[in-house]
């Protein structure tokens, strides 16, 4: 009936499986338009494979993916990102010998929704998106030059500018410190705010409490548990499978 | 020379500066490492707490001041030579070599020593990672993030060293690995291991340490006791976000 109520991405029993191993087993959730939702899990959960196959770097094994309630399962990465689906690597990878600006604005080249942009208009976008993500003042700099929470920075600023309508973001915190994180939770809601869906994948709690309107735990590729960050990390089974007493006991005091 | 009540420190450094093309990173860095401490190394991104490790482990050169080892001078020591006098590095990222079997990455970390002890240490690192045992033939780049970790710390330890240098041994694991790890970590530092834990997940390492340095810009901005480097106020400001 109404749109609004239509999820934007959705997920049924969406399965990928490498040998023998199901590394993702049946994983069934929905997105809603301008929702922030963080994945969190052990490691080898199926966390990023799980990124993999929603960017359609992954074939699926089962199941289906559907975009705007349409199935998006087989098509290329390259296709996935210019319907708006844009993504962050674990292991950054920019253009080192160019500058922060001229890495911004190859996301504006290549992931684009539209027809190919000039370079003209690409550069534009980039200055924008380096405006938004808090990189503008070193725009002109070689990527070389760059500490870490500015390369997790320019990797996000990358993938905004797609223009994407839903941003995948994967580990972007990961080697920063509390004061470092609260910054880049700031230059997350900022993207939010331009009105980007939002999932991420996260071991930092801080994320996922700070940003988060709902988490989705999964565990040996499978949906363990999801709700609000709140319930859903005082669940037991969590702290069993993920968390651990000690974190557990650091979040009630 | 020696006695109980000013034990000569493991490692010592005094005025050390270091730097790369790009610019000097170190200024004039002193830190004391106790045998048998447990030593947390903070500080934000860019800081220079892993050119410090580099210095130490004789990967990048000293420009200047000066590194002992058990009150010998070690400063601009070649890599292998600090192996032999003690000195291991679990550098960040695990850096394991990902085609290559967990047993013969662990073997690695032995590669300088000659003696008969090593399937002993072998034993002895499996009994401190039992979730090993059964993977040894596996390559290591197919192993978790947390059993990748392992297999570092593991690495390390098969050097037989008096001083473990671990560089970010959060990174990227769920916090139940984490804690197990640092447990494994405490574990192994009972045992008269020192060891120099580098963290971005300040709690944790200052909740594992008994000392702990704050790097700032290069220099040693604050040290003492981690309980108290953990509530001073502009270190809970800066580092912690409380």
């Amino acid at each position: 009936m109404s749109a609004e109520t239509k999820p934007q991405l959705e997920l049924r029993q969406v399965t990928k499986r490498f040998g023998g191993v199901a590394a993702v087993d049946g994983v069934t959730f929905e997105v809603a338009k301008g929702d922030i939702v963080g994945i969190i899990g052990p490691n080898g959960a199926g966390k990023t494979t799980l990124l993999n196959c929603i960017s359609g770097l992954y074939r699926l094994d089962g199941g289906d993916i559907r975009w705007d309630g349409a199935s998006i399962s087989g098509m290329a990465p390259h296709r996935v990102a210019r319907l708006g689906i844009g993504r962050t690597f674990q292991i950054v990878r920019p253009f080192g010998s160019m500058t922060v600006r001229e890495n911004a604005a190859i996301g504006a080249l290549f992931g684009s929704a539209e027809a190919r942009r000039k370079p003209k208009e690409a550069f534009e976008i980039a200055d924008e998106v380096l405006e938004l993500v808090g990189l503008a003042a070193k725009a002109g700099h070689p990527v070389s030059t760059l500490t870490i929470p500015d390369r997790k920075r320019l990797e996000v600023a990358r993938a905004v500018a797609t223009k994407p309508h839903l941003l995948l973001l994967d580990e972007v915190m990961a080697g920063l410190n509390n004061v470092e994180i609260d910054q880049a939770l700031d230059m997350i809601r900022k993207v939010h705010a331009t009105g980007v869906t939002v999932l991420l994948i996260e071991h930092v709690m801080r994320v996922i409490i700070g940003v988060c309107r709902r988490a989705i735990v999964l565990d040996f590729g499978q949906v363990l548990a999801e709700g609000e960050p709140d319930v859903v990390l005082r669940d037991e089974r969590v702290i069993q499978a993920y968390l651990g007493e000690r974190y557990a006991k650091r979040l009630k005091s | 020379m020696q006695n109980a009540s000013s034990p000569e420190p493991l490692l010592k450094v005094r005025g050390l500066t270091a730097g790369f093309d790009a610019g000097p990173v170190l200024f004039g860095i002193d830190l004391e490492v106790e045998p048998a401490a447990l030593v947390a190394l903070v500080g934000a991104n860019g800081a220079g707490k892993s050119t410090l490790l580099g210095v130490l482990s004789g990967l990048v050169p000293a420009a200047g001041g000066k590194i002992s080892l058990a009150g010998a001078d070690v400063t601009n020591e070649r890599a292998e030579s600090l192996v032999r006098k003690g000195v291991a590095h679990v550098p960040q990222g695990r850096r394991l070599f990902g085609t290559m079997s967990v047993e013969k990455n662990l073997l690695l970390g032995a590669y300088l020593r000659r003696d008969r002890e090593i399937r002993d240490d072998m034993t002895r690192v499996l009994d401190h990672f039992p979730a090993l045992k059964d993977k040894l033939p596996r390559e290591a780049g197919t192993l978790s993030g947390g059993e990748q970790q392992m297999v570092a710390i593991g690495r390390g330890m098969m050097a037989r060293p008096k001083l473990l240098m671990i560089d970010e041994l959060s990174l990227g694991l769920a916090p139940k690995v984490v804690d197990h790890l640092i447990e494994v970590v405490r574990e192994i530092n009972r045992e008269g291991t020192a060891l120099i834990l580098v963290e971005q997940d300040v709690l944790v390492a200052l909740d594992a340490a008994d000392r702990a340095y704050v790097l700032q810009n290069g220099k040693v901005a604050l040290s003492g006791p981690a309980g108290e480097v953990k509530n001073d106020p502009g270190v809970r400001k800066a580092y912690l976000g409380l």
